[in-house]
């Protein structure tokens, strides 16, 4: 058997915003190289140490993890997240605050950025958004979450990831930490910060458990669980993709098959 | 417009692309539904790369695309499908790749060119067999 896929470009234009990214022409879907151009700054390489003794937790107000970038004057404000590609149609799974209330929204891989649009904003903190073509892998969900207490698991921003490639990866940099019930959220000893909202949380198996959502301590992430993602997306007609089944080798990076499958969303705000 | 679009059939393995009913498949080969899942998801990452990397807007892309649109149907254009094996390093940047020549020399170095370019972004699975076979076919079709 064999897999049948689209191929090839298609011509190129690209669009010019009167925000600093390049907007690519999504009527032609031209595919454009691979040079990067950052547009938000980014923070040097920061592989977090693992250890399963946390020091004393500082309690704090939970807070989003979506970024706040002050924008160029006809931006009063932008939000910087991520999210993941669901399918290959270019349907992409984010947190909702990262994308509500925007005036327009910019998915950015690997140099290029397109327009994005919302689908659908659920009643967690998890929206589906989409963007013309994909610019990634699709991601796996699990069949059945098996998440235990601390199985160690990848997220984080997508922003974050290339200096964290170019030092050869990550297994992992949060733990699942069950000590809190929570119906609906897989909850993580991690201490991702801004950018992480709508993150992929992926196992050992290089599946998604999670979406990243909000940090309620300092060491203390919640993510909204695989199987109301999992809902949220049959609930919109999204066709995606489960297996219980290791998806990736036991020594493959995490963070590795992170960027495959994520992207920077920005939203413009005004 | 046109969009140039085609289609890319995969297995994994050496040499045999579709074994003929009644033939002992060979130990190192796999189709992708024996293959693990791994193997599978890594394949389609290539795939993905490839289609990127041969629809990018730059000049080589450009001009392959132009060869194939320009001849396509014609005696000496593109054949219907072409087969292109697949090597590639721990590093997940791309070995070497074969395919039969194109009826233009060029365009036969552009395509190489352009499927060797980069870096798929991950590192194939440690024991997937290599090379991968990709099958593609080259279709024009109005969007």
């Amino acid at each position: 058997m064999h897999h049948s896929v689209s191929m090839l470009g298609r011509a190129a234009s690209a669009v010019r915003a009167g925000w600093p990214a390049r907007m690519v022409g999504l009527a032609s879907a031209l595919v454009i190289g691979c040079a990067v151009i950052g547009v938000a700054p980014q923070r040097a390489a920061a592989q977090v140490p693992f250890s399963l003794f946390q020091p004393a937790r500082q309690i704090e107000a939970a807070k989003p993890l979506a970024r706040d970038v002050t924008g160029p004057p006809a931006v009063s404000q932008r939000l910087d997240g991520t999210a993941f590609f669901v399918d290959d149609l270019g349907h992409m799974l984010t947190a909702r605050h990262a994308v509500a209330d925007c005036a327009r929204i910019v998915v950015s891989k690997e140099g290029r950025a397109v327009a994005a649009r919302v689908v659908a904003l659920a009643t967690t903190d998890m929206a589906l958004i989409k963007v013309p073509r994909t610019l990634g892998l699709a991601a796996v969900f699990p069949r059945a979450s098996a998440s235990v207490a601390n199985d160690m698991v990848f997220a984080e921003a997508y922003d974050r990831l290339k200096p964290m490639l170019a030092h050869g990866g990550s297994l992992g940099n949060a733990f699942v930490d069950t000590t809190l019930r929570d119906p609906e959220h897989l909850v993580l000893r991690s201490n991702v910060t801004f950018g992480t909202s709508g993150a992929p949380v992926l196992d050992s198996r290089g599946l998604v458990e999670g979406v990243v959502s909000r940090r309620t301590t300092i060491d203390r992430v919640l993510a909204v669980d695989a199987a109301h993602a999992k809902s949220f997306l049959a609930a919109h007609g999204v066709r995606f993709q489960e297996d219980d089944r290791p998806q990736m080798s036991g020594t493959a990076s995490r963070a590795h098959r992170a960027a495959s499958i994520s992207a920077r969303v920005t939203c413009l705000q005004q | 417009m046109l969009i140039l679009r085609g289609t890319l059939v995969l297995s994994f393995g050496l040499l045999i692309l579709a074994p003929a009913p009644g033939h002992a498949q060979d130990a190192n080969f796999r189709n992708p539904e024996q293959a693990p899942p791994s193997w599978a998801q890594f394949a389609k990452l290539v795939k993905y790369r490839f289609e990127e990397w041969v629809a990018a807007d730059e000049t080589v892309a450009n001009r392959f695309r132009n060869w194939v649109i320009e001849h396509s149907g014609k005696e000496n254009g593109p054949p219907p499908t072409l087969v292109v094996r697949a090597w590639l390093n721990p590093d997940g940047t791309v070995e070497r790749v074969t395919f039969p020549a194109l009826s233009d020399a060029g365009a036969t170095e552009d395509l190489r060119t352009i499927l060797k370019r980069g870096n798929v972004g991950e590192a194939p699975p440690p024991e997937m067999l290599q090379p991968l076979n990709l099958r593609f076919s080259l279709n024009l079709r109005k969007p």
